[in-house]
């Protein structure tokens, strides 16, 4: 009942997110809780339907990645930062397609809060690009080895490899594949370098 | 690739080992130029995981969201009366209050400068802007001749500073003395929240069974909301 009415929902949320069992649960929650409101941002400032479903996976893409690298601080209610992340992202959407007709008033920020959750969003999709050039294979290998934090022996009856060390070889193979994708684009290494502070 | 990065990657590390290997990292150029490549790619992977996932999650909740808006209105009594009774036999003590509610919703109403003649007057868009909210109510709140824009953002500014009783009055006064205000619409919109914010929960819910159906902003309002304001008018 606490999830629904209580006072412990974002504490939920932001501990949900920073575990790999909690986080769908977690994600799930935001959506219930806060998809409504996000979508209004988004409606009332000339988006459409589809417009908003974007933004907003967007907006919680910037938002999990802040709570998981103890970058969101709590100071305001996760409502409020959601709502502001998803003008912020509508409002570079708006500035990059020079939709000059679009009433952008309505969603004035402070410059340097809109820029960074704005080129987030961008450099985020650019990411998800660069995965995407990789085969199928190796988007889930890496997938399940990092993300689902599954060990060589689980992921042995998902994959065609007749020994572990051949599962080892062929994730080793999708990294050194991967990185070599990303250092053929400087911008987004170059972002990544200032994300990860390396 | 290291098994040493990976253990780091997915922190497997006790806190001593971490540092170990942080400095030995400081002292051979080549790994380090190593883990960062593959640093990098662990980013890339976690970011593509995580938005991959989102997506699911989006479609899942967006799929459940359309079939719940075909649910019968005897479904939607049946819900209404079985929270209800959840409400009285314990959950009162964790209903968040109607103050909170509103403040929670992150609501904040943002100047239109592209509206011409009808634009506030400079000074207090200004103000406004800079989120000065006192210094308008301190400046323009008590002034009997002022302009239509301007009591408007005056009411806003008491919304913004959660002065939800100021507001509702603000916006009331706004209302009878300007009926057919550009901002009508808007002003309606924020004096539900502003009563919410207030704890007058029954004259929010009139207004909203009231709300012209060709006001915008009409349809925020929806049975979620009015099943909640009912819960709170309930155990108030």
């Amino acid at each position: 009942m606490n999830i629904f009415f209580g006072k412990n929902t974002d504490k939920f949320i932001l501990d949900g997110i920073k575990t790999s069992g909690g986080r769908n649960k977690a994600i799930s929650e935001v959506y219930r809780r806060y998809y409504d409101l996000m979508r209004s941002v988004v409606l009332r400032n000339s988006g459409s339907v589809e417009d908003a479903e974007d933004v907003i996976q967007e907006a919680v893409l910037v938002f999990v990645r802040m709570v998981q690298k103890d970058e969101f601080r709590g100071e305001s209610a996760i409502g409020t930062f959601l709502s502001s992340v998803v003008r912020n992202i509508w409002l570079g959407k708006m500035r990059k397609s020079q939709a000059e007709q679009i009433r952008i008033s309505k969603v004035e920020m402070e410059e340097s809060e809109y820029v960074d959750h704005f080129s987030r969003a961008e450099s985020y999709k650019t990411m998800q690009e660069v995965f995407e050039q990789l085969g199928e294979t190796c988007r889930r290998l890496l997938t399940m080895f990092y993300y689902e934090e599954m060990n060589y022996e689980d992921l042995m009856p998902h994959f065609e490899f007749e020994t572990e060390q051949a599962l080892r070889n062929k994730k080793s193979k999708c990294m050194k594949g991967l990185s070599d994708i990303i250092e053929r684009k400087p911008t987004l290494a170059k972002t990544l370098r200032e994300a990860l502070k390396i | 690739m290291s098994s040493e990065f990976d253990e780091y990657f997915l922190k497997k590390m006790s806190p001593d080992e971490e540092q170990r290997f942080l400095e030995g990292l400081k002292s051979d150029a080549r790994k380090r130029e190593e883990f960062e490549k593959a640093a990098m790619a662990h980013e890339v992977v976690a970011v593509a995981a995580l938005k991959q996932e989102i997506g699911e999650i989006s479609k899942k909740y967006i799929g459940k969201s359309v079939s719940s808006k075909s649910w019968t209105s005897a479904l939607r009594i049946a819900a209404i009366f079985l929270v209800t009774i959840l409400g009285f036999l314990g959950i009162k003590e964790s209903l968040i209050n109607g103050s909170e509610w509103t403040s929670d919703q992150g609501l904040r109403y943002r100047v239109p400068n592209e509206r011409g003649d009808l634009t506030p007057t400079e000074q207090v868009a200004q103000y406004y802007k800079m989120g000065d909210y006192d210094k308008i109510i301190h400046e323009f709140g008590k002034s009997s001749h002022e302009g239509e824009e301007t009591a408007f953002l005056v009411a806003m500014s008491y919304f913004n500073l959660k002065k939800y009783p100021e507001a509702v009055e603000n916006i009331d006064k706004f209302l009878q003395k300007w009926p057919m205000a550009q901002q009508k619409s808007e002003a309606e919109f924020y004096l539900i929240h502003s009563l919410v914010g207030a704890g007058k929960y029954l004259k929010a819910y009139d207004l909203i069974e009231k709300m012209n159906a060709e006001n915008q902003y009409k349809a925020y309002f929806d049975w979620k909301y009015k099943l909640r304001l009912r819960l709170l008018i309930l155990t108030q």
